[in-house]
């Protein structure tokens, strides 16, 4: 009984033309990529977010640095992706608001604040609200930190900031949610 | 420790950054300081419901979607860069070329669809050869078909 392969043998094989290789790695990486995805972006397409980092860091895999943490540099391009997401949504948001607005006046302010349904009925959807009052890095450090049990120097060096402001940024959102979680009466995981 | 420095370093001793001597000490201190002990349930229950999150799973057919796309681009990430180093190349020859073609078509508009009705002779060039007007024409060409120095030169 072999081992599995680790991360710098499969990208090896990948970047010699074995490209079948890479579904091992996708499989490997696919839950933690969604929830950092599904942390930052609120939840929406949050799946198809996932897929777009996997086929940019198939893309990028020969600047990829056998040395480094493969996993760090995937969480990297997840959180810059997702990043952009957010600011293309944002300006079309912007953009349709302000067509709708000269469309429809007033009512077009209470469409746009109505909650974005999803499909997805599980634990996850509703810890959703909670992250609303996070920054995006607030959310991502969330997550790095308590689902994927990242070190700050882990953290520091996926989202391109130092340690200390990981640390401030950390305490700063474990507060944030904590009272989002006690405001809305969260029920704890043992209380379910 | 007092409780200034413990509370700094709470955090990192929450996370399990902390060296053992140094976690040891903060943990002496948290187990009998009201407020520290406050913080870390706060934390607790952070990550208890941030651990809602770890319920998400990818859907069984993500792999295999990736891997389409995976496989729509149809060669590995060095091939694929040495594959559009080759396009573009390709691209850029192509453009050079048809540049290159139409300086040609402006400079020689003789071929296939020029005008026929210019003549591609410099301007001048007819009178510099023989010029009505330009004096001993007439006398050489005499000189030349009746013969005798003394009639050319009598011009």
């Amino acid at each position: 009984m072999g081992s599995e392969p680790d991360d710098i043998e499969i990208i090896r094989s990948v970047v010699r033309g074995d490209a079948e290789a890479y579904a091992v790695i996708v499989r490997r990486y696919q839950d933690r990529v969604l929830r950092l995805c599904f942390s930052i972006l609120g939840g929406m397409d949050a799946e198809d977010a996932a897929q777009e980092v996997f086929l940019k860091a198939y893309d990028s895999l020969d600047r990829f640095r056998m040395e480094a943490s493969f996993s760090t540099w995937l969480y990297a391009i997840a959180y810059r992706h997702c990043l952009n997401l957010l600011d293309k949504r944002n300006r079309r948001k912007t953009e349709s608001l302000d067509a709708l607005k000269e469309k429809m006046g007033e009512r077009a302010d209470s469409l746009a604040a109505e909650p974005e349904r999803s499909g997805r009925e599980d634990a996850a959807a509703a810890v959703r609200p909670l992250l609303e009052g996070l920054s995006h890095d607030e959310r991502a450090i969330l997550a790095l930190r308590e689902l994927e049990a990242l070190s700050y120097k882990e953290i520091a060096r996926t989202l391109g900031i130092s340690v200390d402001a990981v640390k401030i940024r950390l305490f700063r959102a474990r507060a944030a949610f904590r009272e989002a979680a006690r405001s809305r009466n969260f029920p704890r995981p043992e209380t379910v | 420790m007092n409780h200034d420095r413990a509370f700094q370093k709470l955090m990192e001793f929450y996370d399990g950054e902390l060296a053992a001597s140094e976690a040891g000490e903060v943990r002496s201190h948290a187990a009998a300081c009201p407020e520290c002990s406050n913080a870390l349930r706060s934390w607790k229950e952070a990550s208890e419901a941030a651990g809602g999150l770890g319920s998400l799973r990818a859907g069984p057919d993500f792999a295999v979607r990736v891997m389409e796309g995976v496989r729509g681009k149809d060669l590995a990430p060095a091939d694929f860069t040495r594959f559009f180093q080759w396009k573009t190349a390709f691209a850029l020859g192509a453009v050079f070329l048809f540049l290159a073609a139409a300086i040609l078509r402006q400079e020689a508009p003789q071929g296939e669809g020029a005008d026929p009705e210019v003549v591609s002779v410099p301007p001048g060039a007819e009178s510099m050869l023989f010029d009505e007007n330009e004096f001993g024409r007439e006398e050489f060409l005499a000189a030349l078909f009746e013969g005798g120095e003394e009639t050319f030169q009598g011009g």
